[in-house]
């Protein structure tokens, strides 16, 4: 899986990360390490520290202190120049698709956008992996529903061919009722393609369905990480506690209400 | 009934948005409208309140506690608005005024609606923040509270003048999860303890599950299936209703 050749190496290594900044100490001493194939889930609240991480991982950002490596290499000092291999290598999906594809380009070119050349072919492809019909690439963002939209911002991250994917609360602005074709569509996509999962969401219910490990965040530190069944059927920090407890669940009301016949 | 709504319709242009939608919320009833976005759900509440957006007309009739509300004068309304009806809406920063304390906000709206004194809306306001579980936060400035504080303010707000209908409007969306949970108990005891009616809009069927005696399904601007929460819920009729529980259950296979 990575080119260093030590199947041992991680995908992602993050070491006593710190950020602040002029007023937040946004992240205390984040330290995590993802193997290859992993999904890897990251749960928590507003203020979290979870985007920045997101944000650290996709070298939009540095850390204060600390050390990050992608397949072995560190990333958290190079120059924007040297680059070029993370962004070919990991590429993000964010929560918004309308505000993050630009309204005025045509499907076909927002797809093509990470590659820097135009690629019919790739782009046709592309657009069968995320379930879009064929004639989509010549038509335009807001000719799409939410869901479709976020099936665009899928398959312009996958056009690299990144092997990692780092998806930043993916589904937290669409309608429940395409929620989950979403989720099983990355899940879908992570097995066949054999995808790396960075997956952040504040839906602990999203996570389970579609991580295996997870590690819980609160106020810039990673209270607890594990297993999925693991950490949600036998949470040992009071906060997952709190956070699962607090969590509306469907399945519980139900048979609730059921019971109450 | 508290409000009765009958066969409302709302237009952009001849383009109807809401069609022929009846509900009645009785006082101390808990009712839940739920649908997907563009279902038309907020345009309803949005009518009840009377605050359509310009360019959208709405026909039919809203009734609170038997005054005709639709064509009412925006006279007649903003009286009413505030007083008898109040709302809670999702997004808490863009509600509130930045430039004023909260306490000084809730305080206001009973100025407003009951003509009393400046230092008995205050006095009243800090008690309003307290049972909301804001202690001592009169003072604070809007951009000083954290979101699920402020939307305990709005709450405060709304609750002020013990209306007799609460619409809420997805109000804990925006939230911490662990922050929703403490919002919705807040908001239950608050109609609870005046008896008013709730009409509760949300995407979330858990949420309306926990709280709502009664259920609306709307799609494509109409009301699908109503009736008792439980049976909605746990043996709908509507494939709409049955395709909705299913996307929203994720622990499936």
């Amino acid at each position: 899986m990575n080119d260093t050749g030590g199947a041992s190496v991680p995908v992602i290594r993050l070491h006593e990360v710190h950020r602040r900044y002029s007023r937040v100490h946004a992240l205390r001493g984040v330290s995590f390490e993802v193997a290859a194939g992993r999904r890897f889930g990251i749960v928590g609240g507003s203020g979290s520290g979870k985007s920045t991480v997101v944000r650290l991982l996709a070298a939009l950002d540095r850390p204060t202190s600390g050390e990050i490596f992608f397949q072995g290499r560190r990333i958290d000092r190079l120059p924007e120049r040297r680059l070029g291999f993370l962004r070919a290598r990991l590429q993000v999906v964010f929560q918004d698709p309308l505000g993050s594809l630009d309204p005025r380009m045509r499907v076909r070119d927002i797809i093509c956008e990470p590659l820097g050349r135009r690629n019919p072919d790739r782009v046709a492809e592309l657009l069968a992996a995320v379930g879009l019909p064929g004639d989509s690439g010549e038509r335009y963002p807001h000719e799409f529903s939410g869901g479709q939209r976020q099936r665009i911002s899928i398959a312009r991250a996958l056009a690299p061919d990144p092997g990692v994917l780092v998806a930043d609360e993916p589904v937290s602005a669409l309608d429940v009722s395409v929620r989950k074709q979403i989720l099983d569509l990355l899940a879908a996509l992570a097995d066949r393609l054999d995808l790396t999962l960075v997956f952040v969401s504040h839906d602990l219910a999203v996570v389970r369905r579609i991580c295996d490990t997870v590690a819980v965040m609160r106020r810039g530190e990673i209270v607890e990480t594990g297993g999925v069944a693991e950490v949600y059927d036998d949470p040992r920090h009071p906060y997952t506690r709190e956070l699962i407890a607090a969590a509306p669940n469907l399945r519980g009301e139900l048979a609730r209400l059921k019971g109450e016949r | 009934m508290t409000v009765v709504v009958e066969g409302l319709s709302v237009f952009a242009g001849d383009r109807p948005l809401v069609r022929e939608v009846s509900l009645e919320v009785g006082a101390g009833e808990r009712v839940g409208l739920i649908g997907e976005s563009g279902s038309g759900k907020s345009l309803t509440a949005a009518s009840i309140m009377g605050l359509l957006p310009d360019g959208l007309r709405a026909t039919g009739s809203v009734r609170l506690r038997g005054r005709e509300l639709l064509g009412a004068s925006e006279r007649v309304l903003s009286r009413l608005r505030g007083a008898e009806v109040s709302m809670v809406f999702q997004e808490p920063m863009t509600a509130l005024n930045p430039l004023m304390r909260v306490g000084r906000q809730v305080a206001e709206s009973m100025k407003l609606h009951q003509g009393i004194s400046r230092r008995a809306a205050w006095a009243r306001a800090g008690e309003l923040l307290e049972s909301v579980d804001l202690p001592g936060v009169a003072r604070a400035y809007p951009h000083q509270l954290s979101g699920g504080q402020r939307q305990r303010v709005l709450l405060a707000i709304a609750l002020a003048n013990d209306p007799a209908l609460l619409v809420c409007d997805e109000p804990t969306t925006a939230l911490d999860v662990t922050v929703q949970a403490q919002v919705l108990d807040l908001i239950l005891t608050g109609v609870a303890r005046r008896e008013a009616a709730l009409l509760f809009i949300t995407h979330d069927l858990a949420v309306v599950a926990r709280i709502c005696g009664r259920v609306l399904v709307m799609r494509e601007g109409r009301i699908v299936e109503s009736g008792v929460t439980r049976d909605v819920l746990t043996s709908p009729r509507h494939e709409y209703t049955r395709a909705l529980l299913a996307a929203s259950d994720l622990e499936d296979a």
